[in-house]
């Protein structure tokens, strides 16, 4: 499948401010930027389903026609399927849209806070702070 | 552990004194975060989004409550069971910003919600915070109490043990109930050795021998080799414990102090605890040294002895 667009858009982290934040297992700001937020369109090479965290895997072309790989960190596998997500969910070849935060070291790699299906579903992907029953 | 405070550690502590007592905190912050609202939680008879209040009102309503009973009279523990994750970002007050949910400090004594830490100590706390990978990102056990305030877990009871497990790393945590002492001081445990006992309808836990490698929160608040951890876990209603937890470690904290906070049962129907093989795919410690932070090695009694003595000497000066 044809690469999409590349999408580059830093913006004050209150663009996204419904979203829940911290992921469980790390403090966030330590590696990712939580100042800016990145959305990229891209179309899935990989998912990941890992422990601590689920990573996606995505091709997105950027300003220069160049395919980068970027990866894209989500919650545990865990809280992914409590939350009603499939491993059908994200299939490779599918076009996804991803907002989240850029990494701190400057690699293809953010934090993801959301993910937008070709159905158009929007999956919430970060961790929630509260895990009361 | 092995004493090991690199010379760097006791260069901060002697150079960063002064900055420390410029910026110590003012005392009785407790109230500076609104909390938004004391309604009753579902499925429970206090609220429990602020610490001074689910303490007070757990308290009461225990006075009358009658738990489920084990077959040997014991109150029945037994169950799945959750918290807020407040606690792990930070002991303290804390705002909602994009890094934490935020929420009141979980601290009820002393009562102006601060953790009472000795000034060589924050010093060390700044410290751990800046250049030190939590341990929790590496996937290693979060100790007691940090693993009450980490995800969900269930707990498990006969007459002589409760087990809680926790989803978290798969971590197991034994208490035992048969009033043998603690294991030998030299064995030393991430979750520590743990020995329980009822008062009335109340667990009281006490924690030693933990290895003084997890920290309290993600801002860097840490114990030795020498904290003694006791914990009060006591049902107010059919789904919610108090818990409540006293952290002692004479050469880090200036006083013993409490934290309080409400576990609720999951009663979600047929709620299972599932593995989470957490170090599988564990990365972020990587990308964390590729920005200057370091596996935390840890910090013993005597590494603490070490470092408040030259904090002392310097000040002394």
């Amino acid at each position: 499948m044809s690469i999409t667009r590349f999408a580059l858009a830093a913006a004050v982290a209150s663009l996204l401010a419904s979203a829940v934040p911290a992921l469980a297992h790390h403090s966030l700001t330590a590696e990712f930027d939580t100042d800016r937020t990145v959305s990229l369109t891209g179309t899935i090479t990989e998912m990941k389903w890992t422990n601590p965290h689920a990573w996606l895997y995505i091709n997105v072309k950027d300003e220069k026609g160049q395919i980068q790989n970027w990866a894209i960190e989500f919650a545990t596998p865990n809280q992914l399927y409590r939350r009603g997500w499939t491993r059908e969910d994200l299939p490779a070849g599918a076009v996804v849209t991803v907002n989240g935060y850029p990494s701190r070291d400057k690699a293809l790699r953010i934090s993801s806070l959301e993910v937008k299906l070709p159905d158009g579903r929007t999956l919430f992907a970060g961790t929630p702070t509260d895990q009361r029953p | 552990m092995h004493s090991r405070v690199p010379g760097f550690i006791i260069a901060i502590v002697l150079t960063a004194a002064g900055a420390v007592f410029a910026q110590a905190p003012s005392r009785g912050q407790q109230g500076a975060l609104p909390i938004p609202d004391l309604a009753r939680t579902p499925d429970s008879v206090c609220p429990d989004n602020n610490p001074l209040a689910v303490h007070a009102c757990g308290l009461e309503h225990a006075k009358t409550f009658k738990p489920p009973r084990t077959t040997d009279g014991k109150p029945d523990f037994s169950g799945a069971w959750g918290g807020s994750q407040a606690a792990h970002e930070n002991l303290e007050a804390h705002p909602k910003l994009p890094d934490d949910g935020g929420g009141p400090s979980v601290i009820i004594d002393p009562a102006d919600g601060r953790v009472p830490i000795q000034p060589w100590a924050e010093v060390k706390r700044l410290e751990n915070k800046a250049r030190y990978i939590d341990q929790n990102a590496q996937c290693f056990q979060s100790g007691v109490p940090r693993h009450l305030y980490m995800g969900s877990y269930q707990f498990l009871q006969t007459p002589t043990d409760i087990v809680l497990l926790s989803e978290e790393t798969n971590a197991v945590r034994i208490i035992k109930l048969d009033g043998r002492p603690h294991v030998g001081k030299d064995i030393l445990l991430w979750q520590g050795d743990s020995r329980g006992h009822f008062e009335g309808d109340t667990l009281v836990v006490e924690t030693t021998n933990q290895n003084g490698m997890p920290r309290l929160d993600q801002v860097g608040h840490f114990y030795t080799d020498a904290a003694v951890v006791t914990e009060r876990f006591t049902m107010y209603d059919a789904n919610s414990i108090l818990y409540e937890v006293t952290m002692n470690d004479p050469l880090v904290y200036t006083r013993p102090f409490t934290m309080a906070f409400a576990l609720h049962r999951n009663t979600r129907p047929g709620y299972e605890l599932w593995e989470e093989s957490c170090y599988e795919g564990e990365a972020n410690s990587e990308h964390l040294r590729n920005i200057g932070y370091r596996n935390y090695p840890g910090f013993s009694s005597k590494d603490a002895q070490i470092a408040k003595d030259a904090y002392e000497r310097s000040r002394a000066k």
